[in-house]
């Protein structure tokens, strides 16, 4: 057998110590709780540090984690489809049981007898059939959870959970070991016990309970009837968990629209609907340990020894009279009992193992924890213990005070853990309960609904933790975040921002990622000076924090991202990707990867601020460094398409297209088929391929794009929009005029219903700058004079004079106020002027956009701008890698050329260029507008 | 079912890197299905073995070398998807011209998560190789700890204490 490459199996050099600790872990696992941190004190061989790990073990055991459960789960399908009528069931086999026949039926669920034969045996269970199937996946991974996390549930006083699964039909079963016995309320009475054998008998089903509560597993309905003794005298706990397993089917099995619990025994916190937790269990053992005593039922709240009548004694045929019970209950046994029957949860036992302790406390006569510590009191008790020899002991006494107080000190610390996690669980679950309003029945909650829920529990029911509330709050406001909810988001995001502050300090990684989802929400709603200031308080925090490098750069990335959006000086952005990237430097952690992410960061925010020369060298550097660990990755791809953009906005089409057909490459061969990052590369290649005229080519990619956008991001996304935007520049170019404009209109409409002001701006500049060499071929040249107006003076962070290729649109907003003058273009030929002096950059010429913008000052005039023929000729020379021989910017070219030419007197030259032209937009659908206008 | 031919010998890091391709393949096949990016690992694990084991007649002798190299795999593919779920955060996403990538708190969550875990295991793994080889069957194969005990070779009460050791190892490292 070959073993799995790349283990490690030198020994290292700590292996010593860390034999030692193990089986140090061992001795302390086989302890009962309350011995282990005794046996840490007393060991000698260990180091104070040595003991801090152990306990860190120790209470990381305690919890039940999310390794628990495998990452993933799979659904089990036994047994055959059962029908909600049971009557036909008995005779069929589910989870390789035969039922035999009906042991009981419940509100919910019927209770078979079922045999298995094995080899010369018969196996008994008890199957529980449940009378509803659990349609939703979400239903079916709950239950199937809750069952993994029962079925690891093995103690001698909890009937087994054998197996369980949901069959074909949706039903879900259990299978559980077959208890045959009798209610230990019966048997206390069959067996006429006294109040110490029942004391017993009643630690003995604590001692059950205690040992799920280790794994945060709680029963939720113990009563009588679900503890079952043997005729060996032995108690075991029926159903455990099953409450919790079958909650959500109650609602809409009984229609009382309240979840399962039995009257009498139940809580107050389970009737209030509040978190259910270990205390709820306790409170139940409390009411069973009342009816054991005195044989009443009922959340009765008076002392037991004031219940104690002749009746009852008689009914639980106990060997007591009246007056011996009563001076039995009297005092540590009252209050043990009224401890944990205390409304408020947290005054209960921290768990059925602390009441177990506090009786068996009772039993072997030292003070209950139960009874108010008063000095007087212990010292009685002390007293008891030890009569005779006793009074030199002060000092003694002294000493027990003081170990006392520790255990429960170390005690307070190594639970805090684990009743977080029991918070924050029983909190989560708690949301699951059947809706009580709305929805149907049979209906799983959605996420919305789901998430409403949490809040208002939070606001309502604010869990005691302010830990717990702070990573609760976070939570939602994250999933909120997630979900592209925004206006109800604020609050929540503002709330969880002060709730971490408040738990963790201000300093606290979580409690900065909290402001920074503060930050982002306001910027959704385009709050931009909000977010800018809770931003700005951030950086503060961030120099004065003590936060891990990488954590930190990640944060800065995320400022800068924002700042990018919310008017941030560019400069300032690329600071702060300094910043990031020299810390990932400086991190003796960071791998490749992480310094590629600050390099790749770097390059954009130098792309923001217009380097786009030092952000290709950062962009390059980025690369090399992902692809020093692997070949191709998500994050790779994603610097290619970053390459992209930088070779598109400076005018090198075929050049951005060899990038992103990289990029599309790679994602491919990861595989990655559906993603952000595929949607942006497949826009973009289409938009290029449009641009180009390479239409072919073009109709697949923009039809791949948009179906991908709608599929990763849906309708009302920006991306959906731009997805449009260039469907109508497709139409426009196939020469399909009418739909471009509805494609055009459809984008617009979208865009219109964008929540963030700042952001429907932009989509909407961006769907202007899409149309403009349509209204431009179409002669609209008020729409065009409006648009590009409107952008070049928009003070948007990402337009104005920021605009990507903006040059081109002055030269249009140039040709537009020639045709079409207004008074907000300025004095006449001003812009002509501006444009034509911005287009003489020499560094332009070889940008694809340099072609139409000269044709589009030469169309305005020709002279006023300084083009000649010889400039436009040359020109056209330049451009034959981004415009193709029968491209329609030739057409105008010639067209342009002819006018020129005629202006000059070459009639004949003027003529042969207007030929080429009609040649050439001969090949055009008819309806596209170049085919049969001449330019003028 | 077929019994699988004789199985040839093979190197066993070429098999190691077949089971990655394969399950990478499919894990990303199952998610391209799924709205919200769930992966149902031990069912890949399962659905994969089926292929391998019965129909491609690859050259695993047994079950157990299966399933050790298939969660040696889904951790490794675990790692590498959290890799790049947290560098398309801090990288590719923001993008000049365009923003695309909303990023998924949740997500970005659990892949911080998966990246800790896996730090953290490649710690056990130093003092505890056999302690590890259990997280990897129990937690990234989804197998039960009886069947870990059968594939291991080892005494079922071996399994469990090393199994409840090192998720207390691990999750003192990661909590």
């Amino acid at each position: 057998m070959h073993e799995p490459p790349a283990a490690d199996t030198r020994r290292p050099p700590d292996a010593d110590r860390y034999a030692r600790l193990r089986a140090a872990f061992e001795v302390l696992c086989a302890l009962a709780p309350d011995a282990q941190e005794d046996w840490l004190c007393a060991r000698d061989g260990l180091a104070d540090d040595e003991r801090v790990q152990l306990r860190r073990w120790l209470a990381a055991d305690a919890g039940e984690g999310w390794l628990e459960t495998p990452v993933g789960g799979h659904a089990v399908h036994i047994g055959d489809a059962v029908g909600s009528d049971d009557r036909g069931v008995v005779g069929q086999s589910i989870g390789g049981f035969r039922l035999a026949r009906v042991l009981g039926r419940g509100g919910m669920a019927t209770v078979f007898l079922g045999e298995r034969d094995g080899d010369g045996y018969s196996q008994l269970a008890a199957v529980k059939l449940l009378r509803r199937g659990l349609y939703s996946d979400v239903e079916q991974r709950l239950f199937q959870r809750e069952r993994r996390a029962l079925a690891t549930l093995s103690h001698h006083g909890i009937a087994r959970l054998i197996d369980g699964g949901i069959t074909t039909a949706g039903i879900p079963f259990l299978v559980m070991e077959y208890v045959d016995g009798e209610p230990i309320t019966e048997f206390a009475a069959a067996r006429r016990l006294g109040v110490t054998a029942r004391l017993h008998l009643f630690v003995e089903v604590c001692a059950a309970v205690a040992a799920a509560h280790q794994r945060l597993i709680v029963h939720r309905d113990i009563k009588p009837s679900n503890i079952l003794v043997t005729a060996a005298g032995a108690p075991k706990l029926l159903d455990f968990g099953i409450a919790k397993l079958l909650d959500d089917e109650i609602d809409g099995a009984t229609g009382t629209g309240l979840p399962l619990l039995t009257p009498g025994y139940a809580a107050p916190e389970q009737y209030a609907l509040g978190s259910i937790t270990t205390a709820t269990d306790v409170f139940a053992l409390g009411v069973l340990l009342r009816e054991l005593l005195v044989g009443r039922t009922g959340a009765d709240t008076r002392r037991p020894s004031a219940c104690v009548d002749a009746a009852s004694i008689a009914a639980m045929r106990m060997p007591a009279t009246e007056r011996s019970l009563r001076a039995a209950l009297d005092g540590d046994l009252d209050n043990i009992v009224l401890k944990a029957m205390a409304t408020e949860p947290a005054v209960r036992y921290d768990g059925a193992a602390a009441m177990a302790d506090d009786i068996g406390r009772y039993l072997r006569r030292e003070p209950v924890s139960a009874h108010p510590p008063s000095r007087l009191y212990r010292a009685r008790k002390f007293v008891g213990r030890h009569r005779g020899g006793v009074l030199g002991t002060l000092l003694m006494l002294v000493a027990v005070f003081a170990a006392l107080a520790v255990a429960l000190w170390q005690a307070q610390i190594a639970r805090a853990q684990a009743r977080r996690a029991t918070e924050v669980q029983a909190f989560v679950e708690a949301l699951f309960e059947p809706m009580r309003d709305g929805t149907g029945r049979d209906q799983a909650p959605s996420l919305d609904d789901l998430l409403r829920r949490g809040r208002t529990r939070i606001d309502a029911r604010a869990p005691g933790d302010p830990g717990v509330r702070a990573d609760l709050l976070a939570m939602f406001a994250r999933i909120d975040d997630t979900l592209g909810a925004t206006r109800g988001n604020l609050d929540l995001a503002r709330d969880a921002a002060r709730a971490n502050a408040i738990a963790y300090g201000e300093r606290d990684a979580r409690s900065v990622a909290a402001h920074e989802l503060h930050a982002r929400v306001l910027r959704k709603l385009g709050d931009y000076a909000g977010a800018r200031g809770e931003l700005e308080r951030l950086h503060a925090l961030l120099r004065s924090g003590d936060i891990a490098a990488q954590d930190h750069a990640r944060l800065l990335d995320a400022l800068g991202a924002l700042g990018k959006e919310t008017g941030m000086a560019p400069a300032e952005v690329v600071a702060l990707e300094r910043e990031a990237l020299a810390l990932r430097e400086g991190d003796a952690e960071a791998g490749n990867d992480d310094l590629a992410t600050g390099y790749n960061n770097l390059g954009a925010a130098l792309l923001f601020a217009g380097d786009g020369a030092q952000a290709r060298a950062w962009f390059e550097r980025a690369l090399q460094a992902y692809q020093a660990d692997h070949a191709d990755s998500l994050a790779a791809a994603s610097v290619l398409l970053n390459l992209g953009v930088i070779a598109n906005d400076e005018g090198d089409w075929t050049a951005a297209l060899g990038r992103y057909a990289g990029s599309r490459a790679m994602l491919a061969r990861i595989p990655i088929e559906r993603h952000p990052v595929l949607v942006t590369v497949l826009l973009r290649e289409c938009g290029v391929l449009v641009d180009m005229e390479r239409l072919d080519e073009a109709d697949r990619r923009c039809a791949e794009g948009e179906a991908m956008a709608l599929a990763v991001h849906g309708r009302g996304h920006r991306q959906f929009i731009g997805a449009l935007s260039r469907r109508a520049r497709l139409d426009f170019a196939h020469g399909r005029v009418a739909e471009a404009h509805a494609d055009f209109a459809a984008a617009r409409a979208s865009a219109d219903a964008i929540e963030s002001p700042e952001d429907r701006r932009f989509v909407l500049a961006s769907i202007d700058t899409a149309q403009s060499r349509s209204w431009w071929l179409e002669q609209d040249f008020e729409s065009l004079r409006d648009a590009m107006l409107a952008l070049s003076s928009s003070s948007h962070p990402r337009l104005g004079a920021n605009t990507i290729g903006a040059f081109h649109y002055a030269s249009l907003a140039a040709l537009a106020c020639a045709r079409a003058p207004s008074d907000d273009c300025g004095g006449e030929g001003v812009r002509l002027a501006a444009a034509a002096r911005a287009l003489a950059d020499p560094a332009l010429r070889r940008h694809a956009l340099y072609l139409p913008s000269l044709l589009a000052l030469a169309e305005a005039d020709a002279a006023a701008a300084g083009i000649d023929v010889g400039r436009i000729e040359a020109a056209l020379a330049g451009a034959s890698a981004a415009y193709a021989p029968a491209h329609t910017v030739r057409v105008q070219a010639y067209r342009v050329l002819a006018d020129v030419r005629r202006g000059h007197g070459d009639d004949a030259g003027a003529d042969a260029d207007a030929a080429r032209a009609d040649r050439l937009a001969a090949s055009l659908a008819a309806t596209h507008p170049l085919r049969s206008r001449r330019m003028p | 079912m077929d019994t699988p031919p004789p199985a040839p010998a093979a190197d066993p890091d070429a098999l190691f890197a077949e089971v990655y391709r394969r399950l990478k393949a499919m894990a990303s096949r199952q998610l391209a299905g799924h709205e919200r990016g769930t992966l149902d690992t031990t069912a890949v694990v399962h659905e994969l073995y089926l292929r391998m084991g019965a129909r491609q007649g690859l050259a695993f002798a047994e079950q157990q070398q299966f399933f050790a190299y298939a969660a040696r795999a889904m951790r490794h593919l675990l790692v590498d998807r959290a890799r790049e779920r947290l560098s398309q955060r801090a990288g590719g996403g923001w993008i000049a011209t365009t923003l695309d990538a909303e990023d998924d708190g949740l997500a970005i969550a659990s892949a911080e998560q998966a990246l800790q875990l896996d730090a953290a295991l490649a710690e056990l793994e130093r003092v505890d190789a056999r302690a590890a080889r259990v997280v990897e069957l129990r937690y990234f194969s989804g197998l039960a700890l009886e069947q870990v005990a059968d594939m291991l070779g080892l005494a079922r009460a071996t399994v469990v204490r090393d199994w409840r050791f090192a998720r207390s190892f691990l999750h003192d490292r990661i909590d």
